[in-house]
């Protein structure tokens, strides 16, 4: 029985519900077709709005019943007193409440209100503040609100400074940190420039700032936000290095050819003198940071003194057993001394947390980042640990710390590879767990010079970075994870330029039985 | 766990019912009922399933297309004004109410896709009153509104100013410089990209703001430093499946905006696949078909939609590749290719 009547009940429900929205799409076609009949007609304005806003209320997003709806107002504002449009403006007002009541997001409702408000003879800005904290408080993270209270802030005559202030008593008001960072890095650019204009925050406000991660690190080190703040903080975007130019790292200047690599992609080509005179030709940029000139002095033994002039500074090459070469020593790269004392000082910090919590992945991220950027060799075997712990912690991006230790494994070479130039002719990176060729590109001098790249022992899967390699005789690249995938790693080393290749092995890969070597060494000759 | 089956079948059949009626749910999208077709019609493609479509239906299907396009006539303003409709809705006879007939950037968009998806060669659309119409809808701003009554402007907007340049092969229609400045302006402090200047990043507009400038060519708007710490944010989007922003649960759609988003970022190995499959199939929905953004919720075309790229992107076996720039398979890409022979 009991079972019975249930049954009745949901058909007689289903039913019920059918009709009712058959009566709601009647309605619904009634309403838009009496719209669409009487627009433009003035005269019957008001019974516009009545049926616009019955069709509003249920269905917020249809951008040309808003239109309308300004199309009325923008006439009103002609004809009407100032009483009578407050009273219009304020119920205007109420129907986006409404609207928002129902969805909270309606890009409509939000993009009406903040118009129609202007409207009003005497606008309570200061009123919205209020309703943005509300709508706030039962979801922090609309972001329809926040830009809302952005226009309201503005509209209210705010400074940047009292909205500054006002985030903070957010902040007090119990919001999470993660919409109060937000804010900041927003305002702190307005209410606390650096007055030198060498950096983005005043140095003052950066270390308070610096100070506020800190707290929130140690009270909640999982909060992900305070992280990519803290990072914000110390990266080029808030620090002086951004604004200096490239500055000239390497440069060798050989019998047909000169090359400067630079620390970050430079749009404007180097300038070479050799004894007193410019040195004729074309630069042309091989890749973002290197830049290459194909010339025709010859003996470069007899040349008493060259020196190569870019907007970042000027170097001047000495002669070595592979020709004309500068090369500015890691330290004195990009970072000055107060930078490199806070970088030293985060790290630390960053160490202290991890006696405290052991198992925090973002307190290891940070501190490998923050390692690479203060001495790459100094940190190489802790940065390898890190990563090691990192993968174990956060196995759902293996893959992305894998990749991150290719990158500072070849960091770490390259700055072995910069004092000994004997290497450049004979590379090894063998056995260094590469999944990727990182900076391979900026490795201009080696790749020029390279006769033997030993790759063997690795995890690459595909050569996709390989450069140009004009002076490669042999190159090993067995105990791999080449791909099978079709043409794909023939393509690879058919795009490397192996003009001079003679010896080749890419054995223990995946791919190993789909190349033939004789054939390949004897197609890449031939380009 | 059991783990779960993926039923293509199912999913066809989804979208072909929705094509041949909008279910009730779908009232309030009335007005842009194209958008929804995309998502249908792009859908089928990617299943493989859209020759099975009835030839006659398609062809429909395309004349429907057609029939929302607005034309310009002989005042010069009406050209601000071209491009296509949602949905019949508005579509008036009367000249004199022509002026309040309006194009949506996003109908536009999804007009031009669904075309080229359905075979047509673009031969009927008024190429340069689409491209102006477009131009008329950015603002001072660099972003653009959907629609010239007035609307909200977002990175939204500017992904479909950028893929209707693209396919008509006509860049007039947008200031660039001025969409490069908008879109470094709203980088936020995490590294990624928000809907404007002063929001927080964002995955949907993360990706709106990457396949627009991988469109433009103009992807080197940003350092490698920049491009690696946005990297970086999209990778700590993954939970399971994909969040859009952190603090936030995943949803099935985010597995392509975010995962598109990776793979035009050449990163998008380094995600763990299993963990997102697994999330994306416990989204789908046996019964009707389709995917919803969480377990255990209804499915709609939006989800179901993005779901299948989601796993297409892993190259789940019988969905065809998507081109991540596009929204739109490999197939049909190449064929807008091959119909792109316009003088410009």
């Amino acid at each position: 029985m009991h079972g019975r009547l249930k049954v009745r009940t949901t058909e007689q429900e289903q039913a019920i519900k059918r009709k009712e929205r058959e009566q709601k799409v009647k309605a619904y076609k009634a309403a838009m077709g009496r719209i669409m009949k009487i627009r433009g007609n003035v005269e019957l304005n008001d019974e516009m709005l009545i049926l616009t806003r019955e069709v509003l209320q249920r269905n917020p997003d249809i951008y040309t019943l808003w239109n309308i709806r300004r199309e009325i107002f923008l006439s009103f504002k002609k004809e009407k007193s100032d009483e009578e449009m407050g009273k219009l403006v304020d119920n205007e007002v109420k129907l986006t409440e409404n609207c928002l009541m129902n969805n909270q997001k309606s890009y409509c409702a939000w993009h009406h209100r903040g118009w129609v408000l202007d409207l009003h003879p005497e606008p309570k800005w200061t009123r919205e503040l209020a309703l943005c904290t509300e709508f706030l408080k039962q979801d922090e993270r609309n972001f329809h609100c926040w830009d809302y209270l952005r226009l309201a802030a503005a509209k209210s005559g705010f400074s940047p400074l009292k909205q500054f202030e006002l985030s903070d008593e957010k902040i007090k008001d119990n919001f999470s940190n993660y919409s109060a960072w937000h804010y900041r890095s927003k305002l702190l650019p307005l209410t606390h420039p650096d007055p030198e204009g060498n950096a983005l925050i005043e140095p003052r406000q950066h270390s308070y700032e610096l100070g506020q991660v800190e707290s929130a690190a140690y009270t909640d080190p999982n909060d992900s936000s305070a992280w990519f703040y803290q990072r914000w903080l110390l990266g080029r975007d808030c620090s002086v290095a951004q604004r200096q130019p490239p500055k000239p790292l390497l440069c060798w200047l050989g019998p047909h050819k000169a090359i400067v690599s630079f620390s970050k992609h430079s749009r404007l080509a180097p300038q070479l003198f050799v004894d007193g005179q410019t040195v004729e030709g074309e630069w042309m940029m091989e890749s973002k940071y290197v830049w290459v000139l194909k010339h025709k002095i010859g003996n470069v033994d007899l040349i008493k003194k060259a020196e190569v002039v870019t907007e970042g500074g000027r170097l001047e090459l000495q002669p070595s057993s592979i020709g004309l070469v500068a090369v500015v020593a890691e330290d004195s790269q990009e970072h000055n001394q107060v930078v490199m004392d806070t970088l030293k000082g985060q790290l630390k910090n960053c160490k202290l947390l991890l006696t405290l919590t052991p198992d925090c992945r973002w307190t290891y991220l940070t501190a490998v980042f923050l390692m690479q950027a203060i001495d790459v060799r100094l940190f190489h075997g802790e940065t390898m640990e890190f990563l090691d712990k990192l993968i174990q912690l956060d196995p759902l991006r293996a893959g992305h710390y894998d990749d991150l230790r290719s990158k500072y494994v070849m960091e770490f070479k390259l700055s072995l590879m910069e004092g000994s130039f004997g290497v450049q002719e004979s590379v090894s990176l063998s056995q260094c767990h590469l999944s990727s060729l990182y900076h391979f590109n900026q490795l201009a001098l080696v790749r020029e010079m390279c006769r033997k790249l030993d790759l063997s022992h690795n995890c690459l899967v595909t050569l996709d970075s390989m450069p140009g390699l004009p002076a490669l005789e042999w190159l090993d690249l067995s105990d791999n994870e080449l791909t099978k995938e079709p043409g794909r790693v023939d393509k690879n080393l058919r795009n490397a330029n192996l003009t001079a290749l003679k010896s080749l092995s890419v054995q223990d890969n995946p791919c190993s039985d789909l190349l033939d070597i004789e054939d390949l060494l004897q197609t890449l000759s031939f380009k | 766990m059991e783990e779960v089956k993926f039923i293509p079948g199912t999913h066809s059949k989804y979208f072909k019912r929705f094509l041949q009626m909008m279910p009730p749910q779908t009232q309030k999208g009335d007005t842009q009922r194209l958008m929804f077709a995309f998502f249908a019609i792009s859908g089928l493609d990617i299943l493989n399933a859209l020759e099975s479509c009835n030839a006659q239906h398609r062809q429909d299907m395309i004349e429907w297309i057609y029939s929302l396009q607005i034309q310009p006539d002989d005042d010069e303003e009406s050209w601000s004004r071209c491009g296509f409709m949602g949905s019949c809705t508005f579509k008036l006879q009367s000249k004199e109410s022509r002026e309040y007939q309006h194009s949506h950037i996003a109908m536009t968009y999804t007009a031009l896709s669904s075309l080229i998806i359905l075979g047509d060669d673009l031969s009927r659309v008024n190429r340069p009153a689409v491209i102006r119409g477009v131009r008329a809808l950015q603002q001072p701003d660099g972003s653009f509104c959907a629609h010239l009554g007035g609307s909200e402007n977002d990175m939204r907007f500017i992904f479909c100013a950028a893929v209707i340049c693209y396919t008509l092969k006509d860049w007039s229609g947008m200031d660039m410089p001025l969409v490069e400045d908008f879109i470094k302006s709203s980088l936020s402090y995490e590294g990624a990209i928000a809907q404007g200047p002063g929001l927080e990043a964002h995955g949907g507009s993360t990706y709106c703001a990457i396949a627009a400038l991988v469109l433009m060519g103009r992807l080197s708007i940003f350092s490698d430093e920049q491009l690696d710490r946005l990297r970086n944010w999209l990778l700590m989007r993954q939970v399971a499946g994909f969040q859009g922003r952190p603090n936030k649960p995943d949803d099935t759609c985010y597995s392509f905006w975010v995962g598109a988003t990776l793979k035009l970022l050449d990163r998008y190995q380094f995600i763990d696949k299993k963990k997102n499959r697994e999330f994306i199939l416990s989204t789908q929905q046996n019964l009707t078909g389709g995917f919803s953004k969480w377990p255990d919720n209804t499915s709609d075309p939006l989800h179901t939609y993005f779901g299948l790229c989601g796993l297409s992107l892993m190259s789940e076996p019988g969905l065809k590749e998507i081109d991540c720039a596009l929204n739109m398979s490999v197939d049909a890409a190449k064929r807008l290719e091959q119909i792109q022979t316009w003088n410009s």
